[in-house]
């Protein structure tokens, strides 16, 4: 419990550096916000209308100590300031929308990967040259070595275009209107499909090997010679004393890649035109929607600590040795 | 002399490698007798480790057992079906590794793991009392029950190894290097520990261990092994007597120069000040081992006939048999002939 109290106290740590620097950053730049959309308006914007724009966005020329105050009694509230791409909308609201899209298709993703990749990982590491260690692990390093963007192009073009199997793009029918309804639900399952499938092609590989050798390790321990020893069942071997100690270092990778969810999404998010938070970005940098932009940097940030918490509580349940003494 | 309760016959055991296999147990012969503890002595990597995890067939690949039979009371051991032998796993014998290290599995409390064993051999009811018993046989307080094996100091590990292996009263308990990570105090108080066991319960033990002086303390027979083969073998007094001469051959002996120079290589305690040799080169390489005795490119008293015929062993006293060409009775240096 101390532990967990620990580690909880270094995330909030790190989310204030975060939150800090997130402050910092455009600061440290030239131009703002108002600036850029000004530009864009092409001199057809008065000065006043740029002054009230500023105020408007939240840009005061006042002390940076003043500032950063109002930053964050604006960011505890929860308040972003507003999109300039999507005028007047908050960012808040932007990036809310595009976070629940990347949760549902990266993390779905991610998770199904990990949980078939490791299942599979513990089968060929348990039977060692058996028919699944001998065929799965080229083919999926195979499919594994194409670009993403590409796999996922061609993949959209033969499912999508040539069968029509799946939608094209977007994460529901243009028609439709998000409502708690089966016939949605189904259509947004419908539209994630694919890219949940392509992402975890790409990754069930890496997942299968990480635990395979984790497996193969782990075979050759003392405990394990023990374990045959003693006449215990191949069930049990095989899951409370191979794939229980084998799946530790798995799950740590898992932790890790959270974040790269996140961030990493963007790649299966253009491809497929999903509005998540890889698409909100690509789009923010193309309009320079730096209130945007800075919102999702601080929604990146935190989504991955608290993802990293997580894993780290997990690791605790699964690792009794990273427990301590008088936990 | 009881009928042995654990009987080897010409057990051999390869391993599979990219250069073509490796005899690293040579059609060995040994017998463990109800109630004694045999000591199975000898170099790193001269295949005492795997000839005793052979035995109970916990070998992975790439090691294969090629021929040859163990023969537990009256049963062959090699020839069970996989789950024949899982039933006489533990139950009729069992085994003891360095618990030191890494022989209990860091993610399950202790209780969990000594009670696995009884539940794989259909104990059912009272399984938590029979663990609480266990730890109280080997002297250790209760709470380890609930405690992760890292919590555990080295010497608590391993009482908790031999509480297990104990667990379902086994005729045969084999111990490979059962205290080689410990200090010589606990190593001392396990070892006891063990003696008392022994005499409540009348198992027969394997010791396995590079320890020589260790082994004249507390076995009462020794094998010797070299490059995979038993090369000596008989009750510890013949041992230890060879050992005191001042001269390692002086006296001769029974034995084999090999085991000889084994007793040479530790500084004694006791007796008159000798100086402790050390044995020159290494052991052979498994993958060709010399031709002849596998012993004579190291052998001080090496003779022409070593380099081209293998020694069998043979008879050298009561109870006591060697494998070496200087001491067989129809060589013409007979033991009996060297000056003293």
């Amino acid at each position: 419990m101390k532990f967990l109290l620990k580690r909880l106290g270094f995330y909030g740590l790190a989310a204030f550096f975060a939150v800090t620097l997130n402050f910092l950053l455009p600061r440290l730049m030239p131009g703002d916000a108002a600036g850029a959309l000004f530009a864009r308006f092409q001199g057809r914007l008065s000065p006043e209308a740029l002054d009230a724009l500023r105020r408007a966005i939240g840009i005061s020329d006042g002390p940076i100590y003043e500032q950063y105050w109002h930053y964050l009694r604006d960011l505890a509230h929860g308040d972003f300031g507003i999109s300039i791409s999507q005028f007047p909308a908050p960012v808040i609201d932007v990036v809310w929308t595009g976070l629940g899209w990347t949760v549902l298709v990266a993390g779905s993703a991610l998770l199904i990967g990990f949980v078939i990749g490791t299942a599979l990982g513990v089968l060929a590491g348990w039977r060692r040259g058996g028919v699944i260690d001998s065929v799965l692990p080229p083919s999926l390093a195979f499919i594994g070595a194409f670009p993403y963007f590409w796999l996922a192009m061609g993949l959209l073009f033969l499912f999508g275009f040539e069968w029509r199997w799946v939608p094209l793009r977007h994460a529901y029918s243009d028609g439709a209107t998000p409502e708690f309804t089966f016939t949605f639900i189904a259509d947004v399952i419908r539209h994630a499909a694919l890219p949940v499938f392509t992402v975890v092609l790409a990754t069930l590989g890496g997942w299968m090997m990480g635990m395979r050798s984790a497996m193969v390790a782990v075979l050759g321990t003392e405990y394990l010679a023990l374990g045959r020893a003693k006449g215990l069942s191949t069930l049990r071997l095989a899951w409370k004393y191979a794939a229980r100690n084998a799946l530790l270092p798995n799950v740590t990778s898992l932790g890790m890649s959270l974040g790269f969810v996140l961030g990493g999404s963007l790649l299966t998010e253009v491809v497929f035109s999903y509005p998540g938070l890889g698409f909100l970005m690509v789009q923010a940098v193309r309009s320079q929607d730096f209130p945007v932009m800075q919102g999702l940097f601080i929604m990146i940030t935190l989504a991955v600590l608290t993802a990293n918490a997580l894993v780290d509580v997990l690791t605790t349940l699964i690792d009794p040795r990273t427990r301590s003494r008088e936990a | 002399m009881s009928d042995p309760v654990l009987d080897v016959k010409h057990l051999s055991v390869d391993y599979v490698s990219a250069k073509g296999l490796v005899h690293v147990v040579d059609d060995v012969s040994l017998e463990l007798r109800r109630g004694e503890v045999h000591g199975l002595v000898g170099e790193s990597g001269c295949g005492k480790s795997t000839l005793a995890r052979s035995l109970l067939r916990v070998l992975g690949p790439p090691a294969i057992v090629s021929g040859g039979s163990v023969m537990l009371e009256g049963k062959d051991l090699m020839k069970m079906s996989a789950h024949e032998i899982d039933q006489v796993r533990w139950v009729r014998m069992a085994i003891v590794f360095q618990g030191a290290i890494d022989a209990l599995n860091p993610v399950l409390r202790i209780q969990e793991q000594l009670v696995d064993a009884l539940m794989a051999h259909g104990v059912r009811d009272g399984v938590e009392d029979r663990a609480k018993k266990l730890v109280d046989r080997v002297s250790l307080p209760r709470r380890v029950l609930t405690a992760f094996p890292h919590e555990l100091s080295g010497g608590m590990r391993q009482r908790v190894v031999i509480a297990m292996a104990l667990a379902l009263g086994p005729q045969v308990l084999l111990m490979d290097e059962p205290t080689t990570a410990l200090d010589v105090v606990v190593q001392a108080e396990i070892l006891d520990e063990l003696d008392r066991l022994r005499k409540d319960m009348g198992f027969a033990v394997l010791l396995v261990s590079h320890d020589l002086p260790l082994m004249l303390e507390r076995c009462d027979r020794i094998s010797v092994m070299y490059a995979g083969r038993i090369i000596e073998s008989g009750p510890v007094a013949s041992f230890r007597d060879g050992g005191s001469s001042s001269h390692p051959y002086a006296k001769h002996l029974l034995g084999h120069p090999y085991a000889q120079h084994l007793l040479h290589s530790f500084p004694r305690l006791d007796g008159p000040r000798t100086i402790a040799r050390a044995l020159e080169g290494s052991p052979p390489s498994l993958f060709s081992p010399p031709p002849g005795c596998r012993f004579h490119p190291r052998c001080p008293m090496v003779m022409p006939i070593c380099k081209v015929e293998q020694p069998k062993l043979t008879q050298r006293g009561v109870d006591h048999v060697a494998a070496c060409h200087l001491a067989q009775p129809a060589a013409e240096e007979s033991p009996a002939a060297l000056p003293s």
